[in-house]
């Protein structure tokens, strides 16, 4: 098991070395660089080259790679030349607010799509069923940020119960932060709720028709037992990969939800770095979303092992 | 011999195409069928794949409600007990299913699937209880208990039959219902559960009740045979007869397929051209009449009614007194051998009495 753990991590250093290669070259072949977005209007092309001179721009573009790189394994990730502040200590501020938005819309996705899912399978082809397809086709149609604005409309503008925006850290108020975050989780949930409970509800028809499940009926066991001890324990694979693969999504994407509700999350902060050419800011989001991406699928395979006797003592 | 289960002119028919405009067909898997299962017997059902052999089977356990008739189990009707009571059904009603591997649960240990129905049917014993006897079930169904804890992939395919066993038999059940219970294994392994089942029958005073399509199977493990054939049973009656005395067309032409385990041997067979024709549209009168050597006018026109031609042994064939006067003889041995085979036979005969003597 733990020589399977070391051997997936080990795996994961060529792809992060791979991914950041790839953005590296990609952000440079974007037109402008940072110097020209920081000089504004007024551009000497004499301060300009000295600026570039001064953040080594002018290197060559495998130069400028393995210096960033070696600042990297020396677990330094650059400075933010926009605002001069280590991208580490900017990713510090930035990333626990996404990762509490991302696992509060987690929790309402679960929550909603996991039992929609069963119930829709268990009920197949009734209204009860129908009615959780529109709902979650709905769920998936929806834009974010329309959904957003009309919750804030409604819940924040018109009956006041909710703060419309903003970001407050648990640490500082418990319940405010929640209930600053409960309508972005919200919105952000509904939509992965939707895809998760088409999943479930794929799973568990097939697993509801296999022999096991009626050997459970047979031996006398009530539904709802046979239907979660038999069936979803069974079903459940392909569900959380699902939520391992959302999860990592929701670090990045959340941009459109984090703007909407005006919160200072990850999302945001990506959008802007790539807007003023912050190239060390982008590097440093990219390289850690991929990280959060690596781990989460880690944690789905360990997941498995714990939920498939079949792959254990492999 | 008291009838423990009761099958009164039972029906499945499924609804089959159709639209909101137009009315489909129905497809009769079980039709019109009868049968009386005597407590502590062992009653076989035999016919080829389709003839509706399986959903007869879960028609009797209650695993399917049936569109028409009745099941009677102890003088119950089954298809009208509620919750709880179709609980207490499966108490006294087992099954055990054909295909060992995937019908027990991959995620649970084999004590966890042989627990559970101790901890519904018995709920009293305390856990170690529980343990105790699951022990004690894989032991009688010949397995080790201290392998209780691995999970079902772990074990081959016979032992798995033997868990699915001992599975049907943790809830003290009267009637088991065997559904191919050894067609899914190895012809060695086969015959070990077949005598297992034997075993536990005669231990345990059961009743079973086996679908199978192996003649041989059932020839060895049953006293009655009810034989199907599209939904109908045909012909029912207790196996030793049924086997001498086919009486039913369809019957003979079973048994004559049988091959005889015999150097040269020739039988007359009874060959049936074609193949079942479709359950959609059966044919009018006997099912069985497009098939049938002995078919004439009156097969298409009348659904032939079961009679009871012997003491216990019921036909349903317009013609079964000329079926019955035509021999079939099943000519084993001497014809075909040569006769130098014939002279090797005797003296390997010779030789294995001279063996026996001394």
């Amino acid at each position: 098991m733990l020589s399977h753990i070391l051997r997936r991590l080990l795996v994961a250093i060529p792809t992060l070395i791979l991914i950041s290669v790839f953005i590296f070259g990609l952000q440079k072949l974007l037109p402008g660089d940072p110097v020209l977005a920081l000089a504004g209007e007024d551009r000497d092309p004499e301060t300009l080259n000295r600026l570039r001179d001064l953040y080594g721009l002018n290197d060559p573009i495998w130069v400028q790679f393995l210096s960033w790189a070696k600042g990297v394994l020396q677990g330094d990730l650059g400075t933010s030349i926009r605002s001069g502040i280590p991208v580490s200590q900017m990713i510090a501020t930035k990333l626990p607010v996404t990762l509490q938005l991302a696992a509060m819309s987690m929790v309402f996705a679960i929550f909603i799509g996991i039992p929609a899912g069963i119930i829709s399978a268990v009920r197949k082809g009734t209204k009860l069923d129908y009615a959780a397809n529109v709902v979650a086709l709905s769920g998936l149609s929806i834009p974010n940020f329309w959904l957003g604005i009309m919750l804030i409309l409604i819940v924040s503008v018109k009956f006041h119960l909710l703060p419309a925006s903003g970001y407050v850290p648990p640490t500082e108020d418990f319940w405010l932060s929640m209930k600053t975050m409960i309508m972005p989780a919200f919105v952000l949930g509904t939509g992965l709720a939707a895809s998760l409970m088409r999943h479930t509800r794929s799973s568990m028809l097939t697993v509801m028709r296999q022999d096991y499940v009626r050997t459970a009926r047979a031996k006398g066991l009530r539904e709802p037992i046979v239907i979660l001890r038999h069936a979803f324990r069974n079903a459940l694979t392909p569900v959380v990969t699902l939520i391992a693969l959302l999860f990592g999504e929701l670090i990045a994407g959340a941009v459109l939800t984090e703007q909407v509700f005006t919160i200072p999350g990850f999302g945001k902060m990506i959008v802007d770095a790539v807007f003023s050419r912050d190239y060390a800011v982008v590097q440093g989001v990219v390289l850690v979303t991929a990280i959060g991406f690596i781990i989460m699928n880690l944690l789905a395979d360990l997941a498995y092992v714990l939920l498939n006797p079949r792959l254990r003592g492999r | 011999m008291t009838v423990i289960v009761e099958a009164q002119d039972l029906g499945k028919h499924y609804p089959v195409g159709g639209n909101l405009l137009q009315k489909g067909t129905s497809l009769k898997a079980v039709d019109g069928v009868n049968l009386k299962v005597h407590a502590g017997e062992t009653f076989a059902i035999v016919g080829e794949s389709g003839c509706g052999k399986s959903t007869l089977a879960r028609l009797l356990m209650r695993l399917m409600l049936p569109t028409s008739g009745e099941v009677i189990f102890e003088g119950r009707a089954i298809a009208k007990l509620k919750g709880a009571e179709v609980r207490a059904l499966r108490k006294d009603l087992q099954f055990i299913f054909q295909d060992p591997f995937s019908s027990l649960n991959p995620r649970m240990t084999v004590a966890q699937l042989i627990a559970e129905p101790l901890e519904i049917h018995r709920p009293n014993l305390t856990a170690g209880e529980r343990r105790k006897e699951v022990g004690r079930l894989l032991a009688e169904v010949g397995l080790r208990p201290s392998h209780m804890d691995r999970y079902p992939h772990e074990f081959s395919g016979g032992q798995r039959q033997r868990i699915g066993i001992a599975r049907a038999l943790a809830s003290d059940p009267k009637v088991v219902i065997a559904d191919e219970p050894v067609s899914a294994l190895d012809v060695s392994v086969q015959a070990q559960v077949v005598n297992l089942m034997g075993d536990l029958c005669d231990q345990r005073g059961l009743t079973l009740i086996v679908i199978a399509h192996d003649l041989a199977v059932i020839r060895h493990m049953s006293d009655r045979i009810a034989v199907m054939y599209l939904g109908r049973v045909v012909e029912t009656g207790p196996t030793d007869e049924v086997f001498a005395n086919p009486r039913h067309p369809y019957t003979r032409a079973l048994m004559s397929a049988i091959p005889v385990a015999e150097f040269g041997a020739t039988q007359s067979r009874q060959h049936l051209s074609g193949e079942p024709p479709s359950p959609l549209a059966p044919p009018s009168g006997c099912s069985f009449r497009t098939r049938c050597p002995f078919a004439t006018e009156i097969c298409a026109q009348m659904q032939p009614v079961n009679e009871t031609v012997a003491p216990g042994t019921e036909v349903a064939c317009h013609h079964w007194r000329d079926v019955s006067s035509v021999s079939l003889t099943i000519a084993a041995s001497a014809t075909g051998r040569s006769p130098g085979a014939e002279a090797r036979f005797a003296m390997y005969r010779t030789a294995l009495a001279n063996q026996d003597s001394p």
